[in-house]
């Protein structure tokens, strides 16, 4: 095993939204940051969505599903035992390479969720102590969104405006009138006009497959070039097996594994873990020592466990009208947040939001897109197709999934990656409270979408391809008995390990979670910032 | 970049066997106004090559199309090719039942042949090619359309 380099002053393991928002943000400050990432740097001329058989690359290299994508940079996943299939992609600019680019905040209930509706635990922190970093976060990104949103408190202006909403969302906003139910133009991460160096979204989609022309912000193209510039350093290929300690528990660096399979160790002074809530848990618990047998971070017994995804429930309602669903960006038309909140008469604690997508192409269409079976075969094929191809709005109601002790990542006794890393496995199912919420969810997307016209209903009341979000296996709190990470995002543990990912959320709100992963991640730097001192 | 399931041709089925699988094929999807039929649009090879990637999805393959002889056979003493559209989809509903991992790759392969196939897209009048980077004109968002919600009050708790 080779020695590698100097000690560098902070190392980032993951390059991905939360990552480069940190880096950027400590770079900029004058840090030393090396991160490392096993995936490579995308190249935007080659996504597959300028080639004529690009839908046939979602079912393929682009899946989702790193377990079906199984590229090079992909490591497995033991997902036998959960209704939901994780999902992720491994590159500079993480899994919001194939996102969609919905880009909501948390809202302030979202943390108080202990006090408000007595479920689960507060964070440590709160929406107005994130809210200078959303700002800032925004501003990085560039948000195409609309100020005023009476579901969230007065906001800074949004950089852009809403992306346009189709005759999809138009015909959807019908229903939402006539029922009298909030609903929005959703906060996209994804131009609508020249924002920043880069051109404004020309309405192709899918998004899921990467963005052409850099339209959708990605970390790849917002965070990365800047942090690069300000001095960090990112070595792709890159994967890292385990984080070692010093005897006096303290980590000292990482060990990686590069793409010819030669192991390498980096010293490090501060080690910041940004692998995602399924990765992370995996490197940390790999990481077990003599001075922390079960896994590195882990004296509350809790790295791993809460995970949470957010359960979707799909519905597609049919339409007479033609509705060129093939047009727009996928996941960022118009959102509701009129069930976000508790209400216990409905029988369920929280809430979910909804949003409306596109289509797709002819072959997801076929395939039964979020509904997961695909239309009729035989004599039926032809006239099922047909009534469906640009008929159809699809509304995902993503609910709040509370932390669970036997929702958890854990190591998988026999299945490893390439390069001989345990892989993870995922236990997880579906809460009684997630169950009611989704039903409810349900008869709610039934309704508006009768209301907006609809002929038709069809429902998929639990997605398993639904596992984007992937959050709470190193919970943040005050308490080193019940938590991961303190307030600063630094481990209880170890004073020199710090984790800036999905995995921190103590709750997952009923919103895509990204835009609170970054602005946690700019927090965490921040705080890092003013205690340099004791780093 | 290039797909690994498109780049690859490996055929692997005997002519037989690909007569059956075209006869299935068109029981799956067939043709109608004006749409080619899944073999006519040459959905078969992709199927073939498709499923040549490992000896595991090849055998879920050759052993489906068995099972669908066998059982044609057996209900019928003929083979699927000899027996009318209405009892190739009565009998192909059997073997939906009878071997649901085999159907579903079978079906997931068919639609992925037929609906990326410029005759079957341009037989149907849908945009042929990719939407990047051309893209759709659209029309900008109306704000006027928000005046209700805009006064309906806050939806948040602190």
């Amino acid at each position: 095993m080779g020695q590698d380099h100097d000690v560098v002053e902070v190392l980032v393991i993951g390059a991905g939204m939360s990552s480069g928002a940190f880096t950027w943000s400590l770079t900029k400050a004058g840090f030393g940051v090396m991160c490392l990432e096993q995936g490579n740097w995308p190249t935007p001329s080659e996504y597959p969505v300028t080639d004529d058989d690009w839908e046939l690359h979602i079912y393929s290299d682009y899946h989702l599903d790193p377990n079906v994508r199984s590229q090079p940079e992909d490591y497995p996943i033991n997902t036998e035992n959960s209704p939901i299939t994780p999902l992720m992609y491994n590159a500079v600019g993480g899994s919001a390479i194939h996102w969609g680019a919905h880009f909501p905040r948390m809202r302030p209930s979202d943390f108080r969720v202990k006090t408000l509706d007595s479920v689960a635990d507060d964070w440590p922190i709160n929406y107005f102590d994130l809210e200078p970093y959303f700002d800032l976060n925004d501003k990085m990104t560039g948000v195409a969104g609309l100020h005023g949103n009476p579901a969230y408190p007065p906001m800074s202006p949004r950089q852009m405006p809403p992306l346009p909403i189709g005759k999809q969302g138009s015909k959807l906003v019908e229903g939402f009138e006539k029922l009298g139910w909030h609903w929005w133009p959703a906060e996209s991460a994804i131009n609508s006009t020249h924002y920043d160096g880069r051109p404004p979204c020309t309405n192709g989609g899918p998004c899921i497959t990467g963005c052409y022309n850099g339209a959708k912000s990605t970390a790849d193209l917002t965070y990365w070039p800047k942090a690069l510039q300000n001095g960090a350093v990112l070595h792709t290929n890159s994967r890292v097996s385990h984080i070692t300690t010093k005897p006096s528990g303290k980590v000292d660096g990482v060990v990686y594994f590069d793409t010819s399979g030669e192991v390498h160790h980096q010293r490090a002074n501060v080690v910041v873990i940004a692998a995602n809530g399924v990765g992370t848990p995996r490197i940390l618990l790999n990481s077990a020592s003599a001075s922390h047998p079960n896994g590195l971070a882990n004296s509350s017994g809790l790295l791993g466990k809460n995970l949470m995804f957010h359960p979707v429930a799909a519905t597609v309602g049919v339409f007479e009208d033609d509705l060129e669903g093939y047009k727009g960006a996928l996941a960022c038309a118009i959102t509701s947040y009129e069930h976000v909140e508790t209400d216990r008469s409905r029988g369920f604690v929280r809430g979910y939001q909804l949003q409306s997508n596109r289509q797709l192409g002819p072959l997801n269409t076929a395939l039964g897109g979020p509904l997961e079976r695909a239309i009729p075969w035989g004599s039926k094929h032809h006239s099922s197709f047909t009534d469906r191809f640009n008929h159809i709005i699809p509304i995902a109601a993503l609910g709040e999934d509370l932390p669970e002790l036997q929702n958890e990542v854990i190591l998988d006794k026999t299945l490893t990656d390439s390069d001989g890393i345990p892989a993870p496995k995922v236990n997880y199912s579906i809460s009684k409270n997630s169950e009611t919420m989704m039903t409810h969810a349900v008869a709610r997307c039934t309704d508006v979408l009768e209301a907006a016209g609809a002929t038709q209903v069809l429902v998929n009341q639990q997605m398993q391809g639904a596992g984007w979000h992937l959050l709470g296996t190193a919970r943040m709190g005050i308490d080193p008995a019940t938590s991961v990470v303190n307030q600063h995002g630094k481990t209880h543990d170890v004073d020199n390990l710090y984790i800036i990912d999905g995995s921190v959320f103590v709750t997952a709100g009923a919103v895509n979670p990204t835009s609170t992963i970054q602005a946690i991640a700019l927090y965490i730097a921040e705080q890092m910032k003013r205690n340099a001192r004791n780093l | 970049m290039t797909n690994p399931q498109k780049a690859l041709k490996t055929s692997f089925l005997s002519r037989d066997q690909q007569k059956l699988l075209s006869t299935v094929i068109d029981v799956i999807i067939p043709a109608s106004n004006g749409s080619p039929s899944a073999s006519d649009a040459d959905v078969a090879t992709h199927v073939e090559s498709s499923l040549s990637t490992s000896s595991a999805t090849r055998n879920l393959l050759t052993s489906g199309l068995q099972a669908i002889e066998v059982t044609s056979g057996r209900a019928y003493r003929k083979s699927l090719a000899d027996l009318t559209y209405e009892q190739r989809e009565s009998l192909l509903s059997k073997i939906e039942s009878a071997l649901p991992e085999f159907f579903n790759v079978l079906i997931q392969q068919t639609y992925s042949g037929y609906y990326t196939n410029s005759n079957v897209l341009r037989s149907k009048g849908i945009h042929v090619g990719a939407p990047q980077p051309e893209g759709f004109q659209m029309e900008p968002f109306q704000e006027s359309l928000l005046e209700r919600v805009r006064s309906s009050g806050t939806k948040y708790r602190t």
